[in-house]
């Protein structure tokens, strides 16, 4: 069974996927299974642990459950000034 | 001794500085003294404040006497300039050249005193009989006339204006009004950064006027800052920025104090600043100083407003320690290995996106102050400058958060200025390593226990910084057995000025699964 679920990127994410929003369906219990199914999809260079992900534009645990129509944000720290 | 220059926070013992370049094979003795004079511009000055630059006065100044020495070939020259707080009749400078004879001993001590006011990074801050204070800018390239200390044709004086009508657009609002502009007046914010954030926020806080701004940065201008650093001008080029953003903001609010603090915000110089300050922004480009500063918001109870941008796009945060919204360690507990994320240098930026940021910052600043609603403590600000979408994104204090938790294990400013160079395998993926250039630092005799066939080979015990036998045109990643020589070769290049050069700890060993992986 497959949720459709809304993704968006930022910053490096985004370059590596290449986009900044998408909307999939995903068969990924958990925002930890989504990301890693991401990262090896689009070889994204940056590792679980340094990720944080916002779901409907909340920081989450990434243990936590995928819902129908969730809006799931990866957000790496940057830098730049 | 040929030539020594030196910067003093004592007073001067001349009489001892011109003993000390007796010479037999001398003719010809000439000095120099500059002193605090008590009038400039028709005011009445009390005292002068001289803010030095030191690791860059240091090395011009022995530049600048090297070049005397040659050009009018004396003998030896010895001159020193003061720092900090002086009073009227104090000597500020002071120039001893002894040469066979006399006109070359006269031309090159007027030399040494017209160089050293033109290009040494020296500031001071005039201190007037009224109780007021103003930062003059000593150095004014192209200018060549100078016979004492101070006073160097820059024009200032009382401004035509009333303080009252400089913020009378501001002062209508009813949420400032006078006591709103009595506030900003009190207030003391510091600006860690005179970048591409730092210029934006710097103008406008000193604009809505901010009683006292200090500016703590070490670097000078390049040319590649102008495009978003609108603090300065292409004259200022090679100047330290420190300076230039003080003099820029006084010259914009002469109602308010600006100090300048030359120096890296480090374990060493935070924790005075963040007791000389209300509220700090972060204006730094780099994820040491970021983390710096947002531990010393919770260890020293003061909001820090950082903001980071990544080419179009940026982020924006208000650590308050008494907010229920935690720190940048709740969301990101440590920083990524710095050369894996990228900086303005390395991936580019337009001007406008850290202007919109800094600009951002300064609106945070004077929301705490004023008492506003909407302050960014409980979220973080991701905005991309070319949709102009923007998300607001809930955060709270982790309990697991080592600095702000309910266990915190980091207690002080962290010093591990070594290991900020140094990547660690765990967070390396077969991608993130195939941007680097490999280079194997072990002797020959060594290659065979672990092979690396994908590294350059450059034995460390050949190894010279000033000509390692590769470029920086590829991010670097040095290696050896440990992870020490690759260290202290990472310290040793960092120190020619390279920036993306990093040491893998632990050793060849630990990339092992990394070739595996990309193997199979």
């Amino acid at each position: 069974m497959t949720l459709p679920v809304r993704l968006e990127y930022f910053a490096l994410l985004r370059e590596q996927r290449g986009l900044s929003a998408e909307t999939v369906e995903t068969g990924a219990a958990t925002a930890r299974d989504l990301y890693r199914e991401l990262a090896s999809a689009y070889g994204f260079t940056l590792g679980v642990d340094r990720v944080r992900v916002a779901i409907n534009n909340e920081f989450a645990s990434w243990d936590r459950s995928l819902a129908a129509n969730d809006t799931v944000v990866f957000i790496p720290p940057v830098a730049g000034g | 001794m040929d030539t020594v220059f030196e910067i003093s926070a004592e007073p001067l013992d001349i009489p001892a500085l011109s003993t000390s370049l007796t010479d037999r094979a001398a003719g010809a003795f000439t000095s120099f003294a500059g002193w605090v004079r008590d009038h400039n511009d028709g005011r009445q000055v009390d005292g002068l404040d001289y803010e030095v630059f030191a690791p860059l006065a240091l090395a011009e100044g022995a530049a600048i006497l090297e070049e005397a020495r040659r050009k009018f070939r004396v003998n030896a020259i010895r001159a020193v300039h003061r720092h900090g707080m002086l009073q009227i009749g104090d000597c500020a400078v002071w120039v001893g050249v002894v040469s066979a004879h006399r006109d070359e001993a006269f031309r090159a001590c007027r030399y040494v005193i017209d160089e050293v006011k033109h290009r040494l990074p020296i500031w001071k801050k005039e201190h007037y009989r009224d109780g007021t204070a103003e930062w003059v800018n000593c150095q004014h390239p192209g200018t060549g006339h100078e016979d004492h200390s101070h006073g160097d044709g820059h024009s200032h004086g009382q401004p035509a204006i009333a303080e009252a009508d400089f913020y009378a657009r501001q002062i209508r609002l009813p949420e400032i009004g006078t006591e709103g502009q009595a506030k900003l007046k009190a207030a003391k914010v510091l600006i860690v950064g005179a970048g591409g954030l730092g210029s934006p926020a710097g103008l406008m806080l000193a604009a809505a006027g901010v009683g006292t701004i200090g500016i703590l940065e070490f670097d000078t201008l390049e040319a590649s800052n102008l495009h978003r650093q609108v603090l300065y001008t292409a004259a200022e080029v090679g100047q330290p920025k420190a300076g230039a953003a003080a003099h820029r903001l006084s010259a914009l609010n002469p109602f308010i104090d600006v100090r300048i603090h030359a120096a890296k915000a480090d374990a060493d110089t935070l924790p005075d600043l963040f007791g000389q300050y209300d509220i700090v922004l972060d204006c730094t480009d780099n994820f040491t100083t970021k983390y710096l500063l947002a531990d010393a918001a919770v260890l020293y109870g003061k909001p820090v407003v950082q903001a980071s941008i990544h080419r179009f796009e940026g982020q924006l945060l208000t650590i308050d320690p008494k907010s229920p919204g935690g720190c940048l360690r709740c969301l990101w507990p440590a920083p990524p290995p710095e050369g894996l994320i990228g900086n303005c240098a390395e991936v580019g930026v337009l001007g406008v996106t850290p202007g919109l940021f800094g600009t951002l910052q300064a609106s945070e600043a004077l929301k705490i102050i004023l008492g506003l609603p909407g302050v960014l403590d409980r979220h973080l600000l991701i905005m991309d400058a070319l949709t102009l979408e923007s998300r607001r994104i809930g955060r709270r204090k982790d309990a697991d958060c080592p600095v702000c938790g309910t266990h915190p294990t980091i207690h002080k400013l962290q010093r591990n200025e070594n290991a900020a160079h140094g990547l660690d395998a765990a967070d390396l993926t077969p991608e993130a390593l195939a941007r680097f250039r490999i280079v194997d630092l072990r002797e020959t005799e060594e290659l065979a226990e672990h092979p690396l066939p994908q590294a350059q080979h450059a034995p460390f015990s050949r190894f010279e910084a000033a000509n390692p036998g590769f470029d920086d045109s590829r991010p670097v990643l040095l290696v050896c057995a440990s992870g020490r020589r690759s260290n202290a070769a990472t310290q040793l290049l960092r120190a020619q000025g390279w920036n993306d050069v990093f040491s893998l700890i632990g050793g060849v060993k630990s990339l092992a699964h990394l070739f595996h992986q990309a193997a199979e």
